[in-house]
Order: C-alpha cells, then structure tokens, then sequence
C-alpha cells in the first residue's frame, strides 16, 4: 500500500518554474466602474512586501517557549523576505500535502487510465490490481481502532525522520507539558486540566462543502444503473466512493449529479447527506476532517447529548435544503431544543462553505414566508451564543469561478502532464463542468462585492502583496493558443478582446450557462453590495441576498458574538491565465492556459479561501454599523500557517483550510468559546486586512 | 473463519433428552390469590394439543393453495405432538438462536479453555485469537460486505436445499421470481402491485442488547483508559468482543453502571450510537433492523422520514429522560415531523423498545419535573400507529433467572465444557453484578404476578402441554445432595416450597442490595391496577407507565395499535433451581443444568412467551378501563416457521429478532407506514383470546 501511494504522488510533482512574465493579452477596454478607486489608494501601496511580516505571534503559553519561538522567528523572516509571489511558486512542491487526498484520488485514476492506455499490463490484471489495493485499503478500516493508523502511522514516522534529521525536537515547544498537542486529546486534556474547562453550550458543527459523506437511499436508478447496490453506501467520501467512481463512473455520476432542471435528485436516484458524527469526522478512513474537534469537546465533557453535526448536502442551492431535507427548519428546532432542554444557548461552528450556511440561516430564521424560518427577529440574540466563522468563505473563493468556467482549478492544473492527460481522460473538464453546474451549492461560493472587493482591471487591494507591477484585479487573463487560433470563433476574438475583472467573470459564467443554471443563480444567489441602508434592509425579505454579507446586515443580536478564525500566510489561488480551446474536440471553449509557466497567480489566504474574502469580519468589528445594526462583539484571529514538513496533514500549526481543524490553536479557541470563556480568546490580526477594510470603497 | 465458526457451533450441540419426570420438590405451601381460577378453567383445558393452525393467512392467497396444502400437512404432523416434546426435539435446530451469542461464547470458551488445557502457548493462542478477530474484521472491511456472512451462507444453503429436497422455496410465490428473503423484495413488491409510498414518519425504537454503545469518556481511571476506547462502540461490535475477551475488567468497568445513582461510573461515559448505524447490525453480519430500513427505502423512506431512536438500554427509564433526555427528545422529533410534513408519526417498537413506547405515551402525558406536560391530547394529535414487534409488553420470564442468578436458557443449553468456560471467563456472580447495575432490565421482568402466570397449581398455560406439571410453578427447587451437608438455613428456608412468580420477585427485590432494591421500586411496579380508580391515579407516578395493567392507554381515540408477534418458537418459561455453595462460586442457588429439564418452554417466539401478549387482546376487546378511548387494536400472530438452511430462518422466521426480517412482518409495517393499516388482516392462531377471557382481570 505505501508503495502504491507513493508512486501516484510522485508522478504529481511539479517542476513549475518561477517566472510570471507572462504573454499577457493586453487590454485595451476596462469595465470599471470604480476606476477612480484606484487612483485614490496608489498612496498606500508603498508597503509592498510587508505582508506577512510576524508581528506577533501570540504563542500558546508565553512565558516559556520564547526562545524557541525567537529561532522559529528567524526561520521566518528569512521566509518572508523573499517576495510573495516567489515563495508561492517555491512552496508549489511543498504543497503536494494540501491535497493530499484528492491527490491520491487522481493518482489512483491516472495510474489506473495511463496504465491501460499504455498497455503495460492487460486490463484485467490492472483492474485485478486496482481490486486488490482497494481491498486493502478497506482492510486497513476493518478494525474500527484502525480508522486513525494511517495518518498516525505517518506521522510517528515523519516525527521519528524530523528528530533525526533536524535533531529539532518539536515536543520542545511545549515543554511545559510533555503532550504532543497533535496528539488526539492532547488541548482538551490540557485544558481541562490547566484552566478546568467543561461543557457548557451544546455545539452545533457546520461542516463545508465536499468533507460531508453523502449515501444513497434511492434503490431503482435506470435501465443501465441499478442504485439497489449502493444503498445506504457512502457514494460521496468514502473508500466506496472511489471505487464506483473508478469502476463504474457512469453509473456513479448518474447518482451524483442533479437534475438540471430542479436542481434536485434525477428520478429513481437519491442521495441523502450522511448522519451523525460519522458524516464528517473522516472524510475517507485516515484521512480525519472534524475528529480532531471531536475528541478535544469529548475531553471536556461533550457527549452526543450536547453536540450535533449537523451535515447538510452541500450539493444543492441553500433554500433547496429546505424544501427537500428541511435542514434549517431542523437546525432551528434542534437549538431550540437543546436551549428548552439545557437553559443554554448554542455555539454554532460553520466551516468554509458551512460559515455561510449559517450566515444564511441567520438570515432565513428571521425572514417571513413560507420556505422561511419566521422566528422573528429575537431568535438569534435568545438563542445563540456565538457564532464560530472558521476558514469561512464569507465572500466567496475566487477558485469556484474557473470550476465554473471550465470545470478546473488550481489543484487540477498543477498537475505534470501525465497526470493532466490522464484525469483528462478518465474525468474530462467537460464532464467536471457538467457535474458541477448541476450543483446549486457552487455558485454560492462565487466571490461576492464585484470590483469593490476585488480590484479592477488596474488594480487590486492585495497588489502590495508582490512587487509584480500586474494586478490581481486582472482576475482572468487571456493568452492566444497560435495553433488553434485558425479554428478561433467569433466567440473568442469577442470574448477574449480583454482581460475579466471579477465582475467580468461572473457576468461570462452567468451569460455562457444554460438557462437552468442561469435562472439557479439568479433565483438563489447574489454576488453586488448593497449601495444603501435601505437597500440592505429590504434585502432581508428575499433569500437571493442571504448568502451574501454585503447585501444584509448582521441580526440585531447585541447578545450574540461572532468569532472569525482563519488561517494566512498559505499561497491561494486568486487569479488565473485563459487561453482558447477546440470546442470540437474537448466541449470546451476556454480553459485554463496550463502550458503557460505561471498559469494560477497567488495571493495571501489559507490555500482555498483569500485574505480578502474575509473582510466582512473586519468590517462587522469595527462596531456599530448598518452591517452591524445591533453592535455585535465580533472577535478575529489569524492562524498563521506554520505546517510542520513531515506531517502529511501539516501538525499543530498548520492553518491550511482543511488542516486548520486539526490546528491546536484553533481546537484551544474552539473549546474556550464551547466552554464559555470566550473572554480568553485574544485578538490577533498579522496581515494588513484592517487596513485594507478601512481603504476599500464599502458603500456603508 | 468457517471453520472455526462451526467448531464453536459444535462445542454447543446439546444432547437433551426428551423426559420431564423431575424430581420435583413438591410445593407444600402456597402463595395462591386466586386458586379458584385453577377450577373455573378446568373444564376448558381440554384442547391440549391445539396449536392447529386454524389458518395460514397466505401471502398472495389465491395462487399459493397448492403449495400451502402441502405445507400445512407437514405442520399437521408435526403438530400431532405434544408440545413439550417439540420443544425438546427443536433444541437442535435452535442453535441458530442465539448463533450470534453464541459465537462469542464459542470464541471465549475455546479461548479460555484451550489456555487451560495447555495445548497451545498462551501467547500462540492469543496470537491466533488476534487473527481471527482481525481476519472477521476483514470481512466488514468493504462496506458492502457487510451482509457478506448471511448472504453468503444463505445461498450456500440455499443451494443445498434444492438440491436435498428437491424443494424450490421460490415456487411459494410462483407470481413473482423474488424471493422475499431478497433485500427490498418485500418493499418493491408493495410499491410496484400496490403503489405503496411513504406517509408517515417512521420512528423506529429498538429493543434491548441490539442498540450499540459508545464510549465518550476519555478518563478512566488508573488502572484503565478510557481514551482508547474513544468513540469506539464497547457494545454491538466486533470491538465489543476484542475488548471483552482482551481486557475484560476494563470493558466491564465501561459496561457497568454506578449501583448507587444508576449512572455511568465517574470518568467513564457510554452513550447510545446515533443514527441508523445504531442498530442495522448488531456486528457486521448480523442484522438488526437492516432489513426494515431496506424495505422503507425502497417505497421512499429516506432519513428525511425516519428515524432510529436508540437508547442506552442499560438505564432504568425515567434516567434515560434525566441523563439523555431521551423522551423529550422523542417529543420534539414527533413533533417537528408533524409541523414539517402534516404527518403524524408511526412508532415502532421492538422487544423492550414496545414497553418503552408505551412507557413514553404515558410519560408524555403526565404532569410534573422531568416529565413530557404534553398534555391529555399529546398522542391523539402526533401518533397514527403504535407498533408492537414481539415486544415484551407484560414481561419476559427470563430476566427472572437473569437477575437471580446471572443465568438464562442460553447460558443453561450448553455442554459442560462451554458452561465451564464461560463460568471460567464470565462467572454467573460477575454477569449477576453487571446485570444487576442496569436498570433498564428490570423493566422486563413479568407482570400481573400470579393473576397473569398463573400459581403454583395451575397457569392457563398448562393446556399446552400434557404434563400434570404447571407453568405456575414457576421455580422448581431441586437439592443437590453433594451440597446438602453445606447448606446454609438461607437455603432451608428459601427452598423450601417452590415459586410462583410472584414467590420470584419478592426473592429477587429482598435478596437485592438496597440500591437496588430502592431503585425497582421507584422505576416499576409489577402487579396490576384493582380498580379503576387506581388505574387512573397510576398515571401520575413514572414507576406504573411500563405496566400496562397499571395503567390505561392513552385516551387517543384514532391512534392505532397494532401487535405483531412470533409464535411456535419454544420459549423458557419455568426453571429448575438447585442450592449453590456459595463460598466458591458467590452464589447462593443457580439453575440445576445437571438436570434432564431444568428449563420448561411454552408457546412464544423463543424470548417472549405468549401470555406477555395478553393486554394486547385485552385492548382489542375495544372500550376498557384499559382502553378508554376505544383504540383499534389489531393483532397478528406470525408463526415461527424457519428455513431450516437459513442460519436467521429466512423470510417466515418468527423468531423474536429473526422476526425483523420476515417477509410478512416487513410487509405490515410497510403497509402502515404508506397509511394503509386497514389492508392488514388479523390473525390468531393460538389460544390467547380464550385465555384472556378466562383470565382473572380485575377491571
């Protein structure tokens, strides 16, 4: 098995060279509507390689671990000198961890697709071979005791590799108590130990899209697809998942995709959000999503009477979990319930996708109308305590807009070319983009507050991040592809005549969908600001403007706090290089231009989620406001991203979008705010986005 | 794997012989209430060998009569005679029983008594024992494996059984090639021919044992962590057995409860499992309720539309609303599923999860601090239907043993070697003191005293069999002479006369440490309401809502309650004890297994004996003290008629859990889910109308 695993990781290495003089088309007309903007901040954009400077790093237990912290702090400076940009392209090979996973899950695919097209080996000794590994890997789940091995097996390992190479003991860092804090366990015992911490709100978790298992319940499916074998199996975040998606991806896509049309199950197909913990505590065995946040609650007193996961089907449009599973009818009974039977208000903890399905509930359980929660507009302040955003994409991620443009990503395009083929083969971004239109979950990601938020053609907030004179405002780049450009349309000299801001590119995905999606998006999401007071009060009264922060105020809660906690100083995709394709042969009419050296350009973030997309935490801090009407306590911390190398999930520091959940740190701050102690929580803000927050042209 | 399996099998084939001449201490003094009962029966009871199938309520009527014909010859002959023989002769055949229980006891005992016999290291032996849990453990590896075991096994036998008898088990339903032992046979069938959906939310509440345990706790204490153990299901897994037989005082300290407050013990922490996965299996291989969610899914239940409601089983009732919350939970779910669908709610209730239904229609009526204050018109607005699957609504007789002395018929149907070793690895006083900290298994014990299960002379059971022996009698006290010389005046004075149930209860409560002692009379009450007015004025106090001769239905004239339960299943129903030296073995008396009989059986489903079934005819006689609102009854008596070649018993398996899986029991439930309760016809095929006419109820 480990000699298996390796062999797809390694064909995922990149040589990606750092060069980002790109051939960029130059554009010649810009839709900006805010262009003045620009000129009015070019004075603040002297500090261009400052960023991430360590201003303080508030430590987990100050007064005895300065030293090691001043050596760490060198290391780092040494870092952080060198340009952002050039340490994204640097840390390219390091982040092969990052998507460790789904990495291993294209690897499988590639090394299974490539082997037959190559021939090597007869079909049936490869698709023999493929039985067999994933069998073995099942029979690493078998013993239920087993579930954690692999990461712990990795991990003990790597630590065993670390002290022997480095002669750097880690457990140094904590010398006050022996405990590794990666260790399971290891911040609850702590802190029930040290500070007496017990439970004390029921906790409410929200996980984000993709980490929730998803079974399925239909049992007719079609002529071609039987769905009575898979029921109740996990075809969604599962060993199972990868093989019918392997074996079967007809059959498997038929069950994941949605309608179209209702956006909701295809006839005789059924796919239900799994149950319980279970949901999302590990999305494939040894590969722990929530588990770490499970046990650190279980070891101060939380049990299944005092918390609830509350995993939702992340693939449809939020006001469809209504009308099909009635998940916020049941999110709202289910902390009623726990408030009539414990006296206590809930803590909610949404994570990436799941900090904005609260958001939205905020929203839906005061608004009137059938569909909505019409608890009035008390319910927040009686019934939550606080409300937890980790690694929230609060105003959206930049990467779903290229999955819905061309069915890619990042962590697609970062492959060698091998593997690029291979996935092209097996899964084509034709059929990724269809797959992915039919999800209403999707579009709610996409970045919202237009160019206000995200920069126009000219210039970007976040451009003082790298010392390029380009700009991230230039969200989509377009380069000619010579060997097709006879083939080239109309479509494309008209399209891509000039670069995309943000705004440009949601406009394109919205003008190129089917009228399906179309009517979806516009039915169900908004992606503007609100540009009066009253404007963001009547917005309240329709679930498009829900998901969107800038369209709706905060609830009048004055008692409810609002804690955001996310990670930085991780390179995250922020705007990518286009170039045109043969519609012909691969459906697709633009894509992203992967043979370019710099195809993906980075900025400051958690590695999904940007810096930029958590201003509204900033801006709701600043107090009183129509954002903010009832002056809510809001709290923020970054999460400075310090993976440990040798740990595949990156250790006690890393602050990575999904890794963060495993962060000590954050597991500290999680059960302080369960336990009630939010007052233990200190502030800490280690990048410009104050700054930033108070120079951008926000309307209110 | 296989092998080992059947060598454990082989260790429990008993040669029990067919001979219930005992030798019976004769009962010299009675605790009769109601011996003219006895009198005022006789001349009734002269239908002995009656169980005749008066019909066979086929499944698909019109085109199975040839085959049934047949059939029903076959029980014709076996049915010639008496039924204590059949009892003896089914003994063979019931190691499929337990087969599960038995596993585990035939994986201890080979364990422990290979360590004895020395034939093999210890370390080779706990090396081999490793790989074998492993190697089981590889079978759950693959999701879909999980039914591996039983289908696996049932198309093997299956296989052979065609071949063997020339019987193709298919052609009973020769109009559609299903065999409705198939998953979703019986679902697809219903959507296809009757166009069966889904109406009602389905809550499904399961029964004792069957609901897997978690544990939460991370302290332990210094002698055992508990941290390992985190999340990990110490009950209803294949873990459950690694941790009991590797390290078996630490999973006894998770498993026990605290004697004083009936709780968890400080710093260890067991919750029930959550959702369906709590009980579909009870280990990878076995189902539970698999069947039934199999079968819901495919008219369209999915978890929008149901819902297990698991319980630590372990606790007496009412701790399950102070710990748990448990019942205000129940409420809540009905509740939330009426508002959000306009549908009231279908319970089922399983074994002891049917006496914690009814335990809750009472609970959330009444008035007070952790009660439900849901009002006197709570269950009329937010039930449709009770279901009572073979649940033990006045009691099972074999929790009487159970908490006596830590013994049942299925620690007594062993030979000597597996009885040796399971004395050896988990002593009758050791089960005694875990059983006795859960104060979830006293609900079970038998109510309605001797007015229900009869004196010491005679029980309405008797006609089942020809003895001149009675039911009644329901501890039968045998000396053993080796001991004689020891005993004590303890022994004397107790063995004295035998026990009527009565007679066993009192034992039980007086013998009890008074925690225990305290906690049954503040959770039960095991007798039966004189008037009434009592009968109302119970419905204050929690400890006569699992009781219900103690208290009446609620007054909720349309909800429905239907009874579907197992009969012709041999089922314990009295005892042989005999005096124990309780220097050695911490027991003062213990079942007399060297006696030919020293377990008696009566009509049930191998668990829960007929009688216990009595209130649900009781209702059905419609309006009552019992029954004020006039709620429609209906009862079905499913005869227990196992596939021999299916190691569950296939799909007309009455057996008490077996029954979850039957055909015609799936298809019921079905039809009162999609709101079809009027398409269930009912059927008695025993005595028990008759019997509970005749039975002394006092209201």
């Amino acid at each position: 098995m480990a000699k298996k695993k390796s062999a797809p990781g390694s064909i995922r290495k990149k040589t990606h060279k750092k060069n980002s003089n790109d051939s960029l088309l130059n554009s010649t007309k810009n839709n900006v509507n805010q262009s003045d903007l620009r000129n009015r901040q070019n004075g603040s954009s002297a500090s261009s390689n400052t960023v991430t400077t360590t201003t303080k790093i508030s430590s987990y237990d100050d007064d005895t671990i300065t030293q090691s912290k001043n050596s760490i702090e060198k290391e780092h400076k040494k870092i952080e000198n060198k340009s952002y940009s050039q340490r994204a392209g640097k840390k390219l090979k390091d982040r092969r961890r990052v998507f460790f996973m789904f990495g291993t899950l294209l690897g499988i695919i590639v090394a299974f697709y490539f082997g037959q097209k190559s021939s090597y080996l007869s079909d049936s000794t490869m698709s023999q071979s493929f039985d067999n590994l994933v069998n073995f890997e099942n029979f690493q789940v078998a013993l239920d005791d087993w579930k954690e091995a692999l990461p712990n097996g990795l991990v003990n390992m790597f630590g065993d590799f670390q002290t022997y190479l480095t002669g750097f003991d880690f457990s140094k860092i904590y010398p006050n108590n022996k405990n590794d804090l990666t260790e399971n366990f290891a911040v609850g015992k702590q802190l029930r130990k040290e500070l007496n911490l017990t439970d004390k709100h029921p906790v409410v978790m929200v996980p984000g899209v993709i980490t929730t298992g998803l079974e399925s319940w239909g049992l007719y499916g079609d002529a071609e697809c039987s769905s009575e074998q898979h029921f109740r199996k996990r075809l969604w975040g599962s060993f199972y998942m990868l093989k019918t998606m392997v074996l079967d991806k007809v059959c498997w896509l038929k069950h994941i995709k949605l309608d179209p049309i209702t956006g909701l199950d295809p006839p005789n197909f059924k796919l239900r959000a799994a149950q319980g913990f279970e949901a999302t505590d590990f999305f494939v065995a040894g590969y722990w999503i929530w588990n770490k946040i499970l046990q650190n609650l279980g070891a101060i007193g939380y049990d299944p009477n005092k918390m609830v996961t509350a995993a939702y089907d992340w693939r449809l449009a939020y006001l469809d979990l209504e009308k099909r599973d009635k998940y916020f009818s049941k999110l709202k009974e289910q902390i009623e319930v726990s408030y009539e039977l414990t006296g206590e208000k809930s803590v909610i903890f949404g994570h990436s996708m799941g900090a904005q399905v609260v958001f939205y509930f905020l929203k839906w359980v005061e608004a009137e109308g059938e569909h909505y929660g019409n608890g009035g507009s008390d319910w927040c302040n009686k019934y939550i305590d606080t409300v937890v955003d980790i690694a929230g994409s609060t105003l959206g991620a930049p990467k779903s807009v290229p999955a819905l443009i061309s069915g890619e990503m990042k962590d697609t395009v970062q492959l060698n070319a091998v593997a690029v083929y291979g996935l092209e083969k097996f899964f084509s971004r034709r059929e990724r983009l269809d797959m992915l239109r039919t999800f209403g979950g999707i579009p709610s990601m996409l970045p919202k507050g237009g160019n206000m938020l995200w920069g126009d053609i000219h210039f970007s907030k976040e451009d003082e991040l790298h010392n390029n004179t380009d700009t991230f405002g230039n969200f989509i780049r377009f380069v000619e592809n010579k060997a097709l450009v006879k083939n080239n349309s109309n479509f494309h000299s008209s399209v891509m005549k000039h670069n995309f801001t943000m705004e440009d590119a949601l406009n394109y995905i919205i003008e190129n969908s089917p009228s399906w999606l179309h009517n979806r998006i516009d039915d169900q999401y908004s992606y503007g600001f609100a540009k009066t007071e009253k404007e963001l009060q009547e917005n309240v009264k329709h679930h498009s403007h829900w998901s969107n922060p800038l369209e709706v105020p905060l609830p009048n809660a004055p008692d409810m706090k609002i804690v955001c906690l996310y990670g930085v100083g991780n390179p995250t995709e922020r705007a990518y290089v286009y170039t045109n394709e043969d519609y012909n042969t691969t459906g697709m009419n633009i894509t992203i231009a992967y043979d370019q050296e710099q195809s993906v350009f980075f900025t400051d973030g958690d590695g999904t989620i940007p810096l930029l997309s958590h201003s509204m935490c900033h801006k709701w801090k600043q107090g009183k406001s129509a954002y903010n009407p009832g002056g809510l306590k809001v709290k923020v911390v970054e999460l400075k991203h310090e993976p440990n190398r040798f740990d595949i999930r990156g250790g006690a520091k890393s602050a990575e979008h999904v890794d963060i959940l495993g962060s000590a740190e954050l597991n500290d701050y999680l059960l302080k705010i369960a336990s009630g102690h939010n007052e233990m929580i200190e502030e800490r803000v280690i990048t410009n986005i104050s700054r930033w927050v108070d120079e951008l042209n926000f309307p209110l």
